[in-house]
């Protein structure tokens, strides 16, 4: 980042310029991010956080009671959509993502009609070989265009290569890291807000039990639907962050392992919460990958966490129990009387015979 | 002409590897109507021990073949163990599974087996971690001629053996008081444990058996390459999968027909569009299968029971 | 959707995030035009256990003179599991011969590993190679040999062997 030339006479117009410059300058100048250690911190924060983005989308696939195998086939669409666009075309790095995430929910959401009736194995099957077809398909498209540096575009399954965007308008690691954490930021809000309104509600009722559900007016095959757009969105909005940060893509990369991660780091980490998935994520990635911890056991050791908690808690970590406690307990400390909204959904019944409840 | 057929005849040939692949996986869910998805990780595994048997100690040809089958039954009983111990007990109230409902518990368990395929297949890596390592080959240096058309004659043994295996279980199933008393713990698990069968023991025998014959079948197919990769459990998964849910899930012969259905297709798909192809073709074979409209019946509930 | 109750302190900050996210970016300060990108040479040989990866990058700018002074950092990932495997990066130092950098990285398994050279100075550039890191036996160096399409395609048992 000190390498950067700092021209005062640059293409920035106006006030809108100049305050962009400042606040990239204070990022600059944030200690620590300089050299091998800091861009190894940088980046490992930046893959955690588009990790993210996918154990999110497989965390609403969960959330309505469907298991999907197949959330690695809407990252790698998001992630050649985006890259088309901002590679070849030339396409502002925001809109390129956005039109990414837009193509991936479209995707997402056209799989899910001819599932939406298919039984939970049924489902996972068939989402894993629809991600598999995903992948060959994308080792198949041959579409490049001539470039200054000679022709840019997928060039089958030699991948996609020269995804310059963030060189070319010189974003540094770390600004970029800022931006990826803003986007995971904006949609964690967004699915913790929609969490206390009755779309979230209706969300976990359709995961809980769909007929009950139906019989209580609600539209499960609409809900399922939406669940299915926005998991596909998330994911290729992850797909397209990852696009950028690594300037190079291949069909090889989207296989099914990544969405059996994507998967159990939702199962892991809990479905109370959308925090929960990104538990997950800093247990697999930041604790047991970069620390070194037992370096060839890693996934022996995250396997048999996930396996475990399946059968002894089911929800994960911070299954709705635990969530409902800490926000019982936040509401206590903060003396809150009478928060306005939806009030929170009720604890499972305690039957011991303890009189505390 | 002969083109044709030669393509078909690999194809049959190539799908009885599937044939005998599925075996296993087809039997899990019939007895237990959970999908095992460490299968593939469990032969891989096996596979593996088998060829740090052949490589580090040299053994013999057979002492291979018995290791492959008993360690396979063994990280079988340790899947059992850790995903489908609960499976046993459906009549009890589930505890807060992820997937509630009606196929709740099959997805618990579906979940659980793809955490142990995660950790099956490291440590196979770690085991051996290069890419390619030598397993014993049995493979024929020749081909038989039948006039115009070729047919090896190793993968003719392995497809035989598949139509032995399947043909013979399934007539056990049919014919035999031991067959008949598996059927009864799959269809009518409550009904079965209400006349005194030991349900438990004999669903843990068939998940046992399940997996010696996934090492029967990992033995079979790597001895014709002489080689094993850390690519092989998810090959047996997918190839296993799609051969059993071709001829509907639980069916014994269904999966000699859909793996013989599978081969025949991905042959005259490569024919056609090449090594891609052929996987493409694979997948959209069992993807169209999955959301096939014909099959409203049976999609909405996991089918159950072990049919012969 | 009536997604937001009432504004809050979140909501301001994401307006604002995004607003420096989409604006700013498009003006370029100091742009890394593609017809000044360095011509680059890999080689990476491998050696020991880990195994580790002993790459020698050569940089030339486009009219064929040495990139001297640039600062080159190498990381790698492996494509079939892109955000596991977390290596450090390490600097390239120079070796002394115009334009070339050396560095050691520590891998975490054989088979086929993305290398990235990450170029800032006096340009801005980066690239990665996909190689075939081998097993090494003993104190041997063995070459990493560069990936061809059929590495990148998962083998299948059967394939080696076609009539």
């Amino acid at each position: 980042m000190s390498d950067r030339i700092h021209s005062s006479t640059g293409a920035a117009t106006g006030a809108d310029g100049a305050f962009a410059q400042a606040v990239r300058d204070a990022l600059c100048h944030l200690p620590g991010l300089g050299g091998a250690a800091g861009t190894h911190a940088v980046g490992l924060a930046s893959d955690m956080a588009i990790m993210s983005l996918l154990a999110l989308s497989a965390y609403l696939m969960l959330l309505v009671g469907r298991v999907s195998f197949g959330q690695q086939a809407f990252f790698g669409l998001g992630a050649y959509a985006s890259g088309v666009l901002s590679a070849m075309f030339q396409v502002p790095l925001g809109l390129a993502l956005a039109a990414g995430a837009a193509f991936g929910a479209l995707c997402s959401w056209l799989l899910a009609l001819p599932t939406l009736r298919l039984s939970g194995l049924h489902y996972a099957v068939a989402t894993l070989a629809f991600g598999e077809m995903a992948r060959i398909a994308l080792g198949w498209w041959h579409w490049q265009r001539p470039g200054e540096d000679g022709p840019v575009g997928p060039a089958g399954i030699e991948g996609f290569r020269d995804i310059r965007w963030l060189l070319e308008n010189d974003v540094s690691p770390a600004q970029y890291l800022g931006l990826t954490l803003l986007v995971l930021l904006g949609v964690l809000v967004l699915l913790m807000r929609a969490e206390r309104l009755r779309l979230g509600v209706g969300l976990r009722m359709v995961g809980q039990d769909d007929t009950l559900a139906a019989a209580q007016g609600i539209a499960v095959d609409r809900l399922r639907l939406f669940a299915a757009a926005l998991a596909g969105g998330l994911a290729a909005l992850g797909g397209g962050l990852y696009a950028h940060r690594t300037t190079y893509i291949e069909p090889a990369v989207f296989d099914p392992m990544l969405g059996v991660h994507a998967v159990g780091y939702a199962l892991l980490g809990g479905l109370g919460t959308a925090l929960g998935p990104l538990l997950g994520v800093m247990l697999d990635l930041g604790l047991l990958d970069a620390s070194r911890l037992l370096p060839g056991w890693r996934m022996v050791i995250f396997g048999g966490l996930v396996a475990l908690f399946l059968r002894w808690r089911p929800r994960g970590l911070l299954d709705e129990t635990l969530v409902h406690r800490i926000a019982t307990a936040w509401r206590l400390r903060r003396g809150t009387a009478g928060t306005p909204g939806l009030a929170p959904m009720p604890s499972p019944p305690n039957l011991s015979r303890r009189k505390t409840p | 002409m002969t083109g044709l057929l030669q393509t078909t005849i690999d194809g049959l040939l190539e799908g009885g590897s599937y044939a005998i692949v599925g075996l296993g996986l087809s039997l899990t869910f019939g007895s237990l109507r959970r999908l095992n998805l460490a299968y593939g990780a469990t032969a891989m595994l096996a596979a593996y021990l088998g060829a740090w048997l052949h490589i580090r100690h040299q053994a013999p040809v057979w002492l291979v073949a018995v290791s492959v089958v008993v360690a396979a039954t063994a990280i079988g009983w340790y899947v059992e163990r850790l995903c489908f111990a609960g499976a046993r007990d459906d009549t009890a109230p589930s505890r807060g599974a992820p997937i509630a409902g009606t196929d709740g518990r099959e997805v618990v368990a579906l979940a659980s087996s793809f955490a142990i395929w995660m950790q099956l297949e490291q440590l196979a890596v770690n085991l051996l971690p290069r890419h390619l390592n030598a397993f014993p080959s049995l493979a024929a240096s020749g081909d038989w001629a039948l006039g115009a058309l070729l047919i090896r004659p190793d993968r003719l043994l392995v497809a035989l053996l598949a139509a032995a295996l399947i043909l013979g279980l399934a007539a056990w199933l049919e014919r035999s008081r031991a067959g008949l008393a598996w059927r009864a713990t799959a269809d009518q698990r409550t009904a079965a444990h209400l006349v005194g069968m030991p349900v438990a023991r004999l669903q843990t025998l068939a998940f046992a058996v399940a997996c010696a014959l996934s090492g029967v079948a990992a033995f079979a197919v790597l001895a014709i390459d002489g080689q094993v990769t850390p690519m092989f459990g998810m090959w047996v998964l997918l190839k296993g999968l799609v051969a059993a849910m071709l001829g509907g899930l639980g069916s014994v012969r269904g999966v000699l027909w859909g793996g013989l259905l599978l081969g025949v297709v991905e042959a005259h798909a490569q024919s056609l569009l090449g090594a891609q192809g052929r996987e493409f073709a694979t997948y959209a074979l069992l993807f169209v299968v999955l959301v096939a409209p014909w099959r409203r019946g049976d999609r909405g509930a996991p089918l159950g029971g072990l049919r012969a | 959707m009536n997604l937001f109750l009432r504004p809050s302190p979140f909501c301001s900050l994401l307006a604002l995030g995004a607003w420096w996210a989409m604006t700013p970016l498009a003006n370029a300060q100091n742009p890394a035009p593609a017809s000044a990108r360095p011509q680059l040479e890999l080689q990476c040989v491998s050696y020991g256990t880990g195994p580790m990866l002993e790459c020698l990058v050569d940089l030339k700018r486009r009219d064929g003179a040495p990139l001297e002074g640039a600062t080159v950092t190498l990381g790698g990932l492996m494509p079939s599991m892109p955000m596991a495997h977390t290596i450090r990066p390490v600097k390239a130092a120079a070796t002394g011969r115009p334009g070339q950098y050396k560095g050691t990285l520590e891998l975490e398994m054989l088979g086929v590993w993305a290398v990235d050279v990450d170029i800032t100075g006096p340009v801005r550039d980066k690239r990665s190679r996909n190689l075939v890191v081998h097993e090494c036996e003993g104190n041997a160096r063995c070459p990493a040999t560069p990936a061809r399409p059929a590495d990148m395609a998962p083998a299948r048992p059967g394939a080696a062997h076609k009539h």
